[in-house]
């Protein structure tokens, strides 16, 4: 309950953040700096990633014992859950993509709309997001009870590190990464070698889920 | 049904908390398990369950070891330590949604389960807003709701007013009298005395005859 009201407040106040800034964008005079201000990595740090770990997080909270040794293996369940959790990634993805186009159509003639750009970048934070949530269920299943207890909390945290710090440190210190990426600057990498990379790290995280998953003490 | 468990030791990030377990647990009985706060009856009944994997040793259902292959043993019903729902929903529809899985009880039947136990299935109370004897009771409901041939049941009188401890000890009474198998443990005497024909002692993770 106490981290749900976490994750809430985490939520509600990128939210904020996240409004006020697609409000500044709206001032921008024209379709081009909308579309560069939404694709803004800050609105993908700070309003997408918190929002998605809140369902996430929800649907985390059905995995009970009663449930799961109903469904009689711990591999089943956590496949049937994870299974959730991507579809639920794919509605949540839509939604957020039906008011980016929405919302310039209010503003901007419809040709003016940079449509195909917005849609171009949907494959892209859909792995991102699906790594995202199989690294929340990983860190959940972990045997560390404060890695379990706050594993929604750092699945948010480990992409504004890698985005904020790392990837921005070596930016600044002149090696900047334009080819390659750790796991989530992957989606700000121009060029199709971004789209093996992220299934392979999406691939590994199951592989590893798998195998915790068939040993793990529910106490 | 049969249960064996063979040499059963566990360690939970280098403490041991049960030690060279070997016991046997057959159908048509009901079995205590009794000793102090900590003495590791609730892990004892997780590794029967099959909620944990143990460090050494193993646990039997019917000669087939719990494994990953087989993870939990078939048509079990349990409680184990404090009730787990989800606060947002009804009683109902707790049972409800966990019923969903395995489609052998239908609404009517749980609706009658919850009359038996003196609970409202009409009630728009959410589990948020149960008392501990409410959830216990749906607690205890979900474990038998299935008519599961083996029941793992963690202190199942908890917090249980004294007419529903005396009508649960009648249900499983007649449980055992079914042939089927029930575990349990309570820290009252008087409930091992009435139902259980096997009672063990735990201290510090050791079974103590
Ligand atoms: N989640 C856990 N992680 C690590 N150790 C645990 C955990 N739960 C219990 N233990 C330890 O395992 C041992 C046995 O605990 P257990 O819960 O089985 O006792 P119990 O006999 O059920 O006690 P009680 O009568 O209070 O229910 C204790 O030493 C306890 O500290
Ligand atoms: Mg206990």
């Amino acid at each position: 309950m106490k981290r749900d009201c976490l994750i809430l407040g985490c939520v509600i106040v990128f939210g904020i953040l996240a409004i006020q800034g697609s409000l500044l964008s709206f001032s921008s005079s024209e379709a081009f700096f909308y579309m560069n201000s939404v694709d803004y990595d800050k609105v993908f740090l700070f309003f997408i990633i918190p929002a998605h770990i809140f369902g996430i997080a929800w649907i985390d909270k059905y995995i009970l014992y009663p449930l799961v040794i109903r469904i009689g293996n711990r591999r089943k369940s956590m496949l049937i859950s994870c299974v959730w959790k991507w579809c639920f990634t794919f509605l949540f993805l839509c939604i957020w993509y039906s008011f980016l186009i929405l919302l310039p159509t209010i503003k901007f003639p419809i040709r003016e709309t940079p449509l195909f750009q917005i849609v171009e970048n949907f494959p892209r934070y859909f792995m991102a997001l699906l790594i995202s949530a199989n690294l929340a269920t990983i860190f959940k299943h972990s045997k560390v009870p404060a890695v379990s207890s706050m594993a929604h909390f750092i699945a948010v945290l480990i992409p504004l590190i890698e985005m904020n710090g790392i990837r921005r440190a070596l930016t600044l210190s002149g090696y900047g990464l334009h080819k390659f990426g750790f796991l989530y600057s992957w989606v700000y990498i121009k060029g199709n070698q971004v789209y093996p990379a992220l299934l392979v790290i999406f691939a590994l995280t199951i592989v590893y889920l798998f195998r915790i998953s068939a040993k793990r003490d529910m106490l | 049904m049969k249960i064996k468990v063979e040499h059963l030791t566990k360690k939970i990030r280098g403490t041991m908390v049960l030690e060279d377990i070997n016991l046997e647990f057959s159908s048509g009985h009901i079995y205590g398990i009794v000793g102090k706060n900590g003495s590791g009856k609730t892990m004892l009944l997780r590794a029967i369950a099959g909620l944990i994997q143990p460090t050494d040793g193993k646990v039997l259902i019917d000669d087939q070891e719990l494994n990953h292959r087989l993870t939990f043993p078939p048509d079990m019903g349990m409680i184990i330590e404090k009730p787990e729902f989800l606060n947002h929903l009804t009683g109902l529809e707790n049972l409800k949604l966990l019923a969903d899985i395995k489609h052998v009880v239908s609404v009517d039947e749980i609706r009658s389960y919850m009359e038996q136990f003196d609970l409202d299935p009409n009630s728009k109370k959410t589990m948020r807003k149960y008392s501990l004897g409410m959830k216990q009771k749906i607690a205890i409901i979900q474990a038998i709701m299935e008519k599961q041939q083996l029941l793992i049941l963690d202190e199942p009188f908890n917090a249980l007013d004294e007419a529903t401890v005396e009508m649960l000890y009648e249900i499983f009474r007649g449980f055992r009298d079914e042939g089927r198998l029930l575990i349990l443990t309570s820290h009252h005497a008087e409930d091992i005395e009435q139902l259980c024909d096997n009672v063990c002692f735990m201290e510090n993770g050791k079974v103590k005859r």
